[in-house]
């Protein structure tokens, strides 16, 4: 192998070859053939700084590790959030189904189900069977709070 | 430099802690992955400013979805794609919108030795150019698939797993990459080009 020949296989060899570390006919001849032996050491040094400037590489703001747990933090508490005001508004809507069902015609019936109750001007809920009824009212006239329990008759 | 081998070590061990709600091996987890994730979003996004959101977008998600990883393949692997996938992500966001030209500032990456000896400082110079090639010039397959063989040692096979490419596709890229580099390196030094033994 001539040099010109070296020099164009110096460009993609491994390091193993370039090292002489291998039976490859580039490492026999750079076993012979100082000038390429020396080509060959520039090419493995100088990428071995670059590894080691690429393992010098840190990022500049050291406090990144907080900042990443307090997103996280914060990420966490929005979800929470989230959670809270779905739960909030299914709430409401299961409240206002409750509310607004009596007064789309739908009577209680003393055949079809357990008895109704009175819960306040102008609406009735039906308590479930095996269940007591706490009819809770807000200072605004619109909104009443039904709460059932376990009803102590049956336990 | 923290090596991707003696990081799975670590995982190992501060893994199943963390995911079991152990905070302070989740923190020595995030300590020990931190510069590891930054080298790798570094050589991803060719970009120190990126390098440092996407390091900071990293440790969020390791942060919260730690669970994610079932212990199927190496830690180091995971956290590579979960980093890739970052990285690819912030690019995208980054084509979208009217970048500002943004300097690349490789001081900013890795703070250069300002040794005494000329000679010294001379290689330390030759070495940022290098970096800077590669950061810069090289398309960004070739920057990954260069630095995962030959700065880390991966094999072909674990280079095609990470980066969803076939080995020989893979040592494509690293035959590229390398001769983009080493052209560079000789041409530093036309006698060591063009010198016959």
């Amino acid at each position: 192998m001539d040099c010109e020949r070296a020099r164009g296989l110096l460009l993609e060899a491994d390091v193993a070859d370039l090292l002489g570390e291998s039976d490859s006919e580039l490492a026999r001849h750079l076993a012979a053939c100082a000038a390429c032996r020396r080509a060959a050491a520039e090419i493995v040094d100088a990428e071995r700084g670059l590894g080691d400037w690429l393992g010098r590489a840190t990022p500049r703001l050291d406090e990144s590790l907080a900042v990443a747990r307090a997103a996280a933090a914060a990420r966490r508490r929005a979800a929470g959030r989230r959670i809270g005001a779905v739960g909030g508004l299914a709430a409401a809507a299961v409240l206002a189904a409750l509310l607004l069902l009596p007064r789309r015609g739908l009577p209680p019936s003393e055949a079809a189900g357990p008895p109704a109750n009175r819960a306040g001007e102008g609406f009735f809920v039906t308590t479930p069977p095996g269940r007591e009824m706490i009819v809770l009212h807000t200072a605004n006239p619109k909104i009443v709070v039904v709460w059932y329990l376990p009803s102590r008759r049956s336990s | 430099m923290s090596e991707p081998s003696s990081l799975d070590e670590v995982a190992t061990h501060l893994v199943p802690r963390a995911t079991r709600g152990d905070a302070a091996a989740l923190d020595a987890l995030l300590k020990e992955s931190r510069p590891l994730i930054y080298r790798w979003a570094l050589v991803q996004t060719g970009d120190a400013a990126d390098a440092e959101d996407v390091t900071q977008e990293v440790l969020i998600k390791l942060h919260g979805s730690l669970h994610r990883f079932a212990g199927r393949s190496r830690f180091t692997t995971w956290l590579y794609r979960v980093t890739r996938n970052e990285a690819l992500g912030l690019g995208r966001r980054l084509a979208g919108r009217l970048r500002l030209a943004r300097a690349v500032t490789l001081e900013a990456a890795a703070s250069p030795p300002t040794p005494d000896d000329p000679l010294e400082r001379v290689h330390a110079a030759r070495i940022v150019d290098l970096a800077d090639t590669l950061l810069t010039s090289l398309p960004g397959r070739q920057r990954e698939v260069f630095h995962l063989a030959d700065l880390e040692g991966c094999s072909m096979a674990e280079i095609g797993e990470r980066l969803g490419m076939s080995p020989i596709t893979a040592r494509v890229h690293l035959l590229r990459a390398r001769r983009t580099l080493r052209s560079q390196i000789l041409n530093r030094w036309p006698e060591l080009a063009t010198e016959e033994g």
